[in-house]
Protein backbone atom coordinates (compact mmCIF):
# COMPACT_ATOMS: atom_id res chain seq x y z
CA UNK A 1 0.00 0.00 0.00
CA UNK A 2 3.04 2.16 1.06
CA UNK A 3 4.44 1.54 -2.20
CA UNK A 4 1.46 2.62 -4.30
CA UNK A 5 0.98 5.25 -2.43
CA UNK A 6 4.31 7.03 -3.38
CA UNK A 7 3.64 5.86 -6.92
CA UNK A 8 0.79 7.99 -6.85
CA UNK A 9 2.43 10.89 -5.59
CA UNK A 10 5.28 10.22 -7.87
CA UNK A 11 3.17 10.00 -11.12
CA UNK A 12 0.58 12.34 -10.40
CA UNK A 13 0.75 15.67 -12.26
CA UNK A 14 -1.17 17.70 -10.30
CA UNK A 15 0.58 19.84 -8.15
CA UNK A 16 -2.53 20.29 -6.29
CA UNK A 17 -2.55 16.93 -5.23
CA UNK A 18 0.94 16.46 -4.41
CA UNK A 19 -0.18 18.92 -1.87
CA UNK A 20 -2.50 17.34 -0.78
CA UNK A 21 -0.20 14.60 0.34
CA UNK A 22 1.95 16.82 2.06
CA UNK A 23 -0.80 17.25 4.09
CA UNK A 24 -1.61 14.19 4.83
CA UNK A 25 2.02 13.67 6.16
CA UNK A 26 2.23 16.34 7.88
CA UNK A 27 -1.04 15.14 9.59
CA UNK A 28 0.75 11.70 10.28
CA UNK A 29 4.24 13.03 11.08
CA UNK A 30 3.56 14.97 14.44
CA UNK A 31 0.66 11.38 15.47
CA UNK A 32 2.11 8.42 14.60
CA UNK A 33 5.64 7.14 14.83
CA UNK A 34 4.86 4.38 13.01
CA UNK A 35 4.02 6.73 9.81
CA UNK A 36 7.67 7.71 9.51
CA UNK A 37 9.04 5.90 6.48
CA UNK A 38 5.01 7.23 4.79
CA UNK A 39 7.00 10.39 5.51
CA UNK A 40 10.11 9.76 4.28
CA UNK A 41 8.51 8.88 0.98
CA UNK A 42 6.59 12.16 0.42
CA UNK A 43 9.68 14.08 1.72
CA UNK A 44 11.86 12.22 -0.83
CA UNK A 45 9.21 13.14 -3.56
CA UNK A 46 9.31 16.85 -2.91
CA UNK A 47 13.25 16.99 -2.56
CA UNK A 48 13.38 15.42 -6.31
CA UNK A 49 10.81 18.07 -7.37
CA UNK A 50 12.70 20.70 -5.36
CA UNK A 51 16.05 20.54 -7.15
CA UNK A 52 14.07 20.07 -10.19
CA UNK A 53 13.44 23.29 -10.52
CA UNK A 54 10.15 23.50 -12.17
CA UNK A 55 8.46 26.62 -11.47
CA UNK A 56 4.84 26.31 -13.21
CA UNK A 57 1.98 28.22 -11.81
CA UNK A 58 -0.33 28.43 -8.40
CA UNK A 59 -0.59 24.85 -7.25
CA UNK A 60 3.15 24.35 -7.80
CA UNK A 61 3.84 27.21 -5.33
CA UNK A 62 1.69 26.03 -3.15
CA UNK A 63 3.06 22.42 -2.83
CA UNK A 64 6.59 23.91 -2.60
CA UNK A 65 5.45 26.27 0.42
CA UNK A 66 4.28 23.04 2.17
CA UNK A 67 6.75 20.64 1.66
CA UNK A 68 9.06 23.60 3.17
CA UNK A 69 6.77 24.09 6.29
CA UNK A 70 6.94 20.04 6.30
CA UNK A 71 10.65 20.24 5.86
CA UNK A 72 10.96 22.95 8.62
CA UNK A 73 9.26 21.11 11.00
CA UNK A 74 11.02 18.17 10.82
CA UNK A 75 14.47 18.85 10.40
CA UNK A 76 15.75 18.24 14.02
CA UNK A 77 14.90 14.64 13.01
CA UNK A 78 16.00 14.18 9.51
CA UNK A 79 16.42 10.95 7.80
CA UNK A 80 20.21 10.86 7.21
CA UNK A 81 18.85 7.96 4.54
CA UNK A 82 17.65 10.73 2.73
CA UNK A 83 20.22 11.41 -0.09
CA UNK A 84 20.66 15.49 0.75
CA UNK A 85 21.33 16.75 4.40
CA UNK A 86 19.54 19.62 5.63
CA UNK A 87 22.25 22.00 5.17
CA UNK A 88 21.94 21.16 1.56
CA UNK A 89 18.15 21.77 0.98
CA UNK A 90 17.83 24.89 3.17
CA UNK A 91 20.75 26.70 0.36
CA UNK A 92 18.44 25.14 -1.94
CA UNK A 93 15.13 27.04 -0.03
CA UNK A 94 17.29 29.90 0.20
CA UNK A 95 17.92 30.20 -3.51
CA UNK A 96 14.38 29.32 -4.86
CA UNK A 97 12.22 31.51 -6.47
CA UNK A 98 9.08 30.84 -4.72
CA UNK A 99 9.70 33.95 -1.86
CA UNK A 100 7.18 32.84 0.77
CA UNK A 101 9.81 29.37 0.72
CA UNK A 102 12.78 31.83 1.20
CA UNK A 103 10.35 33.67 3.83
CA UNK A 104 10.14 30.43 5.95
CA UNK A 105 13.46 29.33 5.60
CA UNK A 106 14.60 32.78 6.41
CA UNK A 107 12.40 33.26 9.85
CA UNK A 108 13.50 29.43 10.18
CA UNK A 109 17.00 30.45 10.75
CA UNK A 110 16.62 33.53 12.89
CA UNK A 111 14.32 31.82 14.84
CA UNK A 112 16.74 28.50 15.25
CA UNK A 113 20.10 30.45 15.92
CA UNK A 114 22.41 27.40 15.43
CA UNK A 115 25.53 26.25 13.98
CA UNK A 116 23.87 25.85 10.93
CA UNK A 117 24.18 29.81 10.20
CA UNK A 118 28.07 28.89 10.31
CA UNK A 119 27.78 27.10 7.19
CA UNK A 120 29.92 29.01 4.02
CA UNK A 121 27.19 27.50 1.80
CA UNK A 122 24.29 29.39 3.68
CA UNK A 123 26.20 32.42 4.28
CA UNK A 124 26.38 32.70 0.42
CA UNK A 125 23.14 31.95 -0.10
CA UNK A 126 22.41 34.91 2.24
CA UNK A 127 24.72 37.39 0.72
CA UNK A 128 23.04 36.47 -2.53
CA UNK A 129 19.92 37.33 -1.27
CA UNK A 130 20.56 40.49 0.33
CA UNK A 131 22.64 41.53 -2.95
CA UNK A 132 19.70 41.10 -4.72
CA UNK A 133 16.47 42.74 -5.85
CA UNK A 134 14.39 40.77 -3.90
CA UNK A 135 11.47 42.09 -1.84
CA UNK A 136 12.74 44.68 1.13
CA UNK A 137 11.58 41.90 4.06
CA UNK A 138 13.38 38.68 2.48
CA UNK A 139 16.47 41.49 2.57
CA UNK A 140 15.86 42.21 5.72
CA UNK A 141 15.66 38.81 7.06
CA UNK A 142 18.54 37.97 5.13
CA UNK A 143 20.81 40.39 7.41
CA UNK A 144 18.97 39.70 10.73
CA UNK A 145 20.05 36.10 10.15
CA UNK A 146 23.46 36.91 8.84
CA UNK A 147 24.49 39.01 11.53
CA UNK A 148 23.92 36.55 14.28
CA UNK A 149 26.47 34.26 12.68
CA UNK A 150 29.88 33.64 14.27
CA UNK A 151 32.41 34.77 11.81
CA UNK A 152 34.80 31.51 11.04
CA UNK A 153 35.96 33.05 8.10
CA UNK A 154 37.18 36.14 7.15
CA UNK A 155 34.15 37.40 4.97
CA UNK A 156 30.92 39.44 5.41
CA UNK A 157 29.88 43.03 5.03
CA UNK A 158 32.48 46.06 5.95
CA UNK A 159 31.17 48.70 8.18
CA UNK A 160 31.19 51.25 5.66
CA UNK A 161 29.07 49.57 3.74
CA UNK A 162 26.35 49.08 6.32
CA UNK A 163 26.18 52.26 7.71
CA UNK A 164 25.92 54.11 4.45
CA UNK A 165 23.12 51.17 3.66
CA UNK A 166 21.55 52.57 6.83
CA UNK A 167 21.72 55.96 5.64
CA UNK A 168 20.08 55.30 2.31
CA UNK A 169 17.35 52.79 2.86
CA UNK A 170 14.03 54.18 3.80
CA UNK A 171 12.32 50.91 4.38
CA UNK A 172 12.31 50.90 8.24
CA UNK A 173 12.61 46.87 8.82
CA UNK A 174 15.68 47.65 6.53
CA UNK A 175 17.44 49.85 8.12
CA UNK A 176 17.19 48.07 11.37
CA UNK A 177 18.41 45.28 10.14
CA UNK A 178 21.76 47.27 8.71
CA UNK A 179 22.16 48.91 12.51
CA UNK A 180 21.95 45.30 13.64
CA UNK A 181 24.31 44.00 10.76
CA UNK A 182 26.89 47.10 11.91
CA UNK A 183 26.97 45.43 15.44
CA UNK A 184 28.65 42.17 13.87
CA UNK A 185 30.36 44.14 11.04
CA UNK A 186 31.99 46.73 13.78
CA UNK A 187 33.70 43.81 15.68
CA UNK A 188 35.91 42.97 12.62
CA UNK A 189 37.17 46.45 12.75
CA UNK A 190 40.39 47.68 14.80
CA UNK A 191 41.46 50.96 15.54
CA UNK A 192 44.56 52.08 14.83
CA UNK A 193 45.13 52.38 18.78
CA UNK A 194 43.71 48.87 19.27
CA UNK A 195 46.37 46.71 21.24
CA UNK A 196 43.78 43.81 22.45
CA UNK A 197 43.52 40.63 20.94
CA UNK A 198 39.94 39.79 20.62
CA UNK A 199 40.51 36.79 18.80
CA UNK A 200 39.10 34.81 22.00
CA UNK A 201 36.10 37.62 22.29
CA UNK B 1 39.03 40.35 3.40
CA UNK B 2 41.31 41.67 6.51
CA UNK B 3 40.73 43.14 9.20
CA UNK B 4 39.88 47.10 8.56
CA UNK B 5 41.60 49.66 10.07
CA UNK B 6 39.18 51.98 10.82
CA UNK B 7 38.60 54.70 13.82
CA UNK B 8 36.62 56.69 11.66
CA UNK B 9 34.31 53.83 10.88
CA UNK B 10 33.96 53.04 14.56
CA UNK B 11 33.03 56.36 15.32
CA UNK B 12 30.33 57.28 12.31
CA UNK B 13 28.91 53.78 14.19
CA UNK B 14 28.82 54.71 17.41
CA UNK B 15 27.47 57.90 16.61
CA UNK B 16 24.77 56.45 14.81
CA UNK B 17 23.89 54.44 17.33
CA UNK B 18 23.86 57.24 19.99
CA UNK B 19 21.05 58.78 17.32
CA UNK B 20 19.13 55.55 17.31
CA UNK B 21 18.93 55.30 20.60
CA UNK B 22 17.39 58.93 21.27
CA UNK B 23 13.57 58.94 23.16
CA UNK B 24 12.13 60.21 19.80
CA UNK B 25 12.81 57.13 17.68
CA UNK B 26 10.49 54.79 17.10
CA UNK B 27 11.05 51.38 19.42
CA UNK B 28 12.20 49.28 16.42
CA UNK B 29 15.10 51.38 15.92
CA UNK B 30 16.23 51.83 19.60
CA UNK B 31 15.54 47.81 19.84
CA UNK B 32 17.80 47.40 16.85
CA UNK B 33 20.64 49.78 18.10
CA UNK B 34 20.16 47.57 21.52
CA UNK B 35 20.33 44.16 18.89
CA UNK B 36 23.62 45.66 17.66
CA UNK B 37 25.07 46.36 20.21
CA UNK B 38 24.64 43.01 22.12
CA UNK B 39 27.09 41.62 18.86
CA UNK B 40 29.54 44.36 19.62
CA UNK B 41 29.33 43.44 23.38
CA UNK B 42 32.33 40.94 23.43
CA UNK B 43 34.37 43.46 22.26
CA UNK B 44 33.15 45.71 25.41
CA UNK B 45 33.93 42.80 27.44
CA UNK B 46 37.22 42.40 26.88
CA UNK B 47 37.70 46.35 27.01
CA UNK B 48 37.00 46.30 30.44
CA UNK B 49 38.48 42.99 31.46
CA UNK B 50 42.03 44.46 29.88
CA UNK B 51 41.44 48.15 31.24
CA UNK B 52 42.34 50.04 27.87
CA UNK B 53 40.06 51.10 25.64
CA UNK B 54 40.01 53.86 22.43
CA UNK B 55 37.58 56.59 23.07
CA UNK B 56 35.01 55.22 20.50
CA UNK B 57 34.81 51.91 22.82
CA UNK B 58 34.39 54.42 25.92
CA UNK B 59 31.11 55.55 23.24
CA UNK B 60 30.03 52.22 23.43
CA UNK B 61 29.86 52.08 27.00
CA UNK B 62 27.99 55.51 27.20
CA UNK B 63 25.47 54.20 24.60
CA UNK B 64 24.46 51.41 26.78
CA UNK B 65 24.41 53.41 30.04
CA UNK B 66 21.68 55.55 28.36
CA UNK B 67 19.97 51.96 27.16
CA UNK B 68 19.72 51.03 30.63
CA UNK B 69 16.84 53.98 31.34
CA UNK B 70 15.25 53.50 28.19
CA UNK B 71 11.46 53.60 27.72
CA UNK B 72 11.22 50.28 27.05
CA UNK B 73 10.73 47.48 29.52
CA UNK B 74 12.29 44.91 27.17
CA UNK B 75 14.94 46.92 25.85
CA UNK B 76 16.01 48.00 29.97
CA UNK B 77 16.08 44.04 30.70
CA UNK B 78 18.01 43.44 27.46
CA UNK B 79 20.64 46.29 28.98
CA UNK B 80 20.69 45.01 31.60
CA UNK B 81 21.52 41.80 30.36
CA UNK B 82 24.69 42.67 28.13
CA UNK B 83 25.83 44.74 31.42
CA UNK B 84 26.08 41.46 33.40
CA UNK B 85 27.76 39.95 30.80
CA UNK B 86 30.02 42.50 29.58
CA UNK B 87 31.21 42.89 33.83
CA UNK B 88 31.30 39.06 34.51
CA UNK B 89 28.65 38.85 36.75
CA UNK B 90 26.73 35.69 37.83
CA UNK B 91 23.68 37.31 38.51
CA UNK B 92 21.26 40.34 36.32
CA UNK B 93 20.80 43.04 38.09
CA UNK B 94 17.68 45.25 37.88
CA UNK B 95 17.94 48.21 35.26
CA UNK B 96 18.91 50.70 38.35
CA UNK B 97 21.43 48.73 39.92
CA UNK B 98 23.21 48.02 36.24
CA UNK B 99 23.27 51.68 36.12
CA UNK B 100 24.85 52.56 39.56
CA UNK B 101 27.44 49.48 39.23
CA UNK B 102 27.86 49.90 35.15
CA UNK B 103 28.77 53.24 35.85
CA UNK B 104 31.11 53.21 38.53
CA UNK B 105 32.78 50.44 36.38
CA UNK B 106 33.19 52.83 33.51
CA UNK B 107 34.74 55.74 35.80
CA UNK B 108 37.20 52.89 37.10
CA UNK B 109 38.26 51.25 33.97
CA UNK B 110 38.51 54.11 30.68
CA UNK B 111 41.28 56.41 30.48
CA UNK B 112 40.14 59.63 32.18
CA UNK B 113 40.53 61.96 28.62
CA UNK B 114 38.40 59.49 26.55
CA UNK B 115 35.52 59.41 29.31
CA UNK B 116 35.42 63.17 29.77
CA UNK B 117 35.43 63.07 25.61
CA UNK B 118 32.39 61.23 25.36
CA UNK B 119 30.88 62.38 28.94
CA UNK B 120 31.31 66.05 28.84
CA UNK B 121 29.48 66.25 25.59
CA UNK B 122 26.33 64.75 26.42
CA UNK B 123 26.09 67.13 29.89
CA UNK B 124 26.68 70.05 27.73
CA UNK B 125 23.62 69.22 25.37
CA UNK B 126 21.14 69.87 28.16
CA UNK B 127 19.87 73.65 26.99
CA UNK B 128 19.09 75.12 30.20
CA UNK B 129 17.32 78.46 28.86
CA UNK B 130 15.61 76.49 26.41
CA UNK B 131 14.16 74.05 29.19
CA UNK B 132 13.05 76.49 31.44
CA UNK B 133 12.12 79.13 29.28
CA UNK B 134 9.57 75.94 27.80
CA UNK B 135 8.90 74.94 31.30
CA UNK B 136 7.77 78.41 32.76
CA UNK B 137 6.21 79.88 29.44
CA UNK B 138 2.63 80.24 29.04
CA UNK B 139 0.75 77.42 26.79
CA UNK B 140 -1.93 77.64 24.64
CA UNK B 141 -2.33 73.96 24.06
CA UNK B 142 -5.16 71.97 26.16
CA UNK B 143 -3.41 69.18 26.98
CA UNK B 144 0.35 68.84 28.33
CA UNK B 145 2.55 67.51 26.20
CA UNK B 146 3.85 63.80 27.50
CA UNK B 147 7.63 63.28 27.49
CA UNK B 148 9.03 60.36 25.25
CA UNK B 149 10.85 58.61 27.99
CA UNK B 150 8.66 58.55 31.32
CA UNK B 151 10.86 56.08 32.90
CA UNK B 152 14.19 58.18 33.00
CA UNK B 153 14.90 60.11 35.94
CA UNK B 154 17.16 62.96 34.49
CA UNK B 155 18.22 63.81 38.09
CA UNK B 156 19.43 60.46 38.70
CA UNK B 157 21.40 60.36 35.37
CA UNK B 158 22.78 63.41 36.05
CA UNK B 159 24.31 61.69 39.59
CA UNK B 160 25.21 58.98 37.64
CA UNK B 161 27.37 61.11 35.11
CA UNK B 162 28.99 63.38 37.90
CA UNK B 163 29.84 60.40 39.71
CA UNK B 164 31.86 58.94 36.47
CA UNK B 165 33.62 62.91 36.49
CA UNK B 166 34.42 62.63 39.98
CA UNK B 167 35.80 58.92 39.77
CA UNK B 168 38.20 60.21 36.69
CA UNK B 169 38.78 63.59 38.65
CA UNK B 170 40.07 61.66 41.61
CA UNK B 171 42.38 59.42 39.55
CA UNK B 172 43.77 62.43 37.38
CA UNK B 173 44.74 63.88 41.30
CA UNK B 174 46.31 60.83 42.02
CA UNK B 175 48.36 61.23 38.34
CA UNK B 176 48.80 65.12 39.06
CA UNK B 177 47.42 65.59 35.75
CA UNK B 178 44.63 68.01 34.71
CA UNK B 179 42.06 68.49 32.12
CA UNK B 180 42.09 71.33 29.71
CA UNK B 181 38.89 71.20 28.68
CA UNK B 182 36.93 73.58 30.09
CA UNK B 183 33.70 73.29 28.19
CA UNK B 184 32.08 71.88 30.95
CA UNK B 185 33.03 74.60 32.95
CA UNK B 186 31.87 77.31 30.28
CA UNK B 187 28.00 74.98 30.40
CA UNK B 188 28.30 75.01 34.04
CA UNK B 189 28.73 79.46 33.87
CA UNK B 190 26.71 79.83 30.99
CA UNK B 191 23.86 77.40 32.70
CA UNK B 192 23.34 79.54 35.88
CA UNK B 193 23.56 82.60 33.93
CA UNK B 194 20.03 81.39 31.94
CA UNK B 195 18.84 80.77 35.24
CA UNK B 196 18.81 84.14 36.85
CA UNK B 197 17.88 85.69 33.23
CA UNK B 198 14.80 83.48 33.11
CA UNK B 199 13.47 83.91 36.78
CA UNK B 200 14.82 87.89 36.77
CA UNK B 201 12.21 87.92 33.46
CA UNK B 202 9.69 85.86 35.17
CA UNK B 203 6.74 87.78 37.09
CA UNK B 204 6.28 85.18 39.42
CA UNK B 205 8.61 83.79 42.08
CA UNK B 206 10.74 80.58 41.05
CA UNK B 207 7.97 78.65 42.96
CA UNK B 208 7.22 77.00 39.57
CA UNK B 209 10.43 75.00 39.86
CA UNK B 210 9.60 72.68 42.64
CA UNK B 211 6.38 71.97 40.60
CA UNK B 212 7.05 71.72 37.47
CA UNK B 213 9.23 68.60 36.54
CA UNK B 214 11.40 69.96 33.65
CA UNK B 215 12.19 73.25 35.41
CA UNK B 216 12.91 71.37 38.33
CA UNK B 217 14.99 68.90 36.58
CA UNK B 218 17.47 71.75 34.45
CA UNK B 219 17.98 73.81 37.44
CA UNK B 220 18.48 70.42 39.21
CA UNK B 221 21.26 68.79 36.91
CA UNK B 222 22.77 72.61 37.05
CA UNK B 223 23.22 72.94 40.94
CA UNK B 224 24.63 68.78 41.22
CA UNK B 225 27.33 69.80 38.39
CA UNK B 226 28.08 73.12 39.93
CA UNK B 227 28.56 71.56 43.26
CA UNK B 228 30.66 68.89 41.89
CA UNK B 229 32.81 71.45 40.24
CA UNK B 230 33.50 72.99 43.55
CA UNK B 231 34.14 70.01 44.92
CA UNK B 232 37.27 69.13 42.71
CA UNK B 233 38.57 72.84 42.76
CA UNK B 234 37.25 74.19 40.13
CA UNK B 235 35.38 76.78 41.37
CA UNK B 236 36.57 80.25 41.28
CA UNK B 237 35.10 80.87 37.63
CA UNK B 238 31.44 79.90 39.01
CA UNK B 239 31.30 81.17 42.49
CA UNK B 240 30.65 84.71 41.46
CA UNK B 241 27.45 83.70 39.20
CA UNK B 242 26.73 81.23 42.30
CA UNK B 243 26.53 84.23 44.09
CA UNK B 244 24.89 86.21 42.20
CA UNK B 245 21.93 83.90 41.36
CA UNK B 246 21.95 83.57 45.41
CA UNK B 247 21.53 87.11 45.82
CA UNK B 248 18.56 86.69 42.70
CA UNK B 249 16.77 84.04 44.59
CA UNK B 250 16.73 85.89 47.84
CA UNK B 251 15.53 89.21 46.62
CA UNK B 252 12.33 87.44 44.44
CA UNK B 253 11.70 85.52 47.39
CA UNK B 254 12.32 81.90 45.74
CA UNK B 255 11.59 78.93 47.08
CA UNK B 256 13.64 78.27 50.98
CA UNK B 257 15.22 74.96 49.97
CA UNK B 258 16.61 76.24 47.28
CA UNK B 259 18.47 79.40 48.95
CA UNK B 260 19.58 76.90 51.09
CA UNK B 261 21.58 74.84 48.57
CA UNK B 262 22.78 78.19 46.88
CA UNK B 263 24.12 79.16 50.54
CA UNK B 264 25.99 75.85 51.07
CA UNK B 265 27.40 75.98 47.42
CA UNK B 266 28.34 79.50 48.04
CA UNK B 267 30.04 78.92 51.53
CA UNK B 268 31.95 75.51 50.64
CA UNK B 269 33.39 77.71 48.08
CA UNK B 270 35.16 79.89 50.39
CA UNK B 271 36.66 77.43 52.40
CA UNK B 272 40.17 75.77 50.80
CA UNK B 273 39.65 73.17 48.08
CA UNK B 274 39.84 69.54 49.44
CA UNK B 275 40.96 66.13 47.74
CA UNK B 276 37.16 64.66 47.28
CA UNK B 277 36.82 60.85 47.49
CA UNK B 278 35.35 58.84 44.43
CA UNK B 279 32.69 58.05 46.53
CA UNK B 280 31.45 60.86 47.01
CA UNK B 281 28.28 61.84 45.15
CA UNK B 282 26.13 65.21 45.54
CA UNK B 283 24.09 65.50 48.74
CA UNK B 284 20.15 65.47 47.73
CA UNK B 285 18.67 65.60 50.26
CA UNK B 286 17.35 68.80 50.47
CA UNK B 287 15.55 67.99 47.06
CA UNK B 288 13.53 65.37 48.63
CA UNK B 289 10.42 67.05 49.58
CA UNK B 290 7.95 65.79 52.22
CA UNK B 291 4.43 64.81 51.53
Amino acid sequence: MMEKLSLGLCQNPNPLTKAAFLDVAQLLFRKNEHARCFVDSVVHTWLDDLRGGENPPMGWQLYLEQGTSLFLDGIRDWNDGLQSTPIDVLELLLKNENEEVVLKALSWLNESKNDILSNQGIRQALRGLIDQQRWDGVRALALRAMSGTVVAKEEGIPLKECLTAFQNDNVMPLREAWIVMSGSAAKKVKPLRWRIDFRSA
Amino acid sequence: MRDTIDEGALAEYFETLFTCIQPQQPETIRLAALQSLQAFSPILTAAFEKSSSTPSIVSAAFVLLLLLSDDDHHIRHVASEIVSAVLGDFMVSTPMAASDKFAQAIGETFNPQGIEMNLIPLICMTNVREELKTALGTSNTLFAKERQNLWRDEVHQCELYTRILSICWSRRMCTESSSDDDALLDWAEKSISEIREVIEFNDDVPLGWTRDMDAFESATKVFIIVEALQRFGYNKRVMMLTKALENTMSRLKGYEIWKEKMEEICSSTLQAPRAASASETPDLKFLKLDG
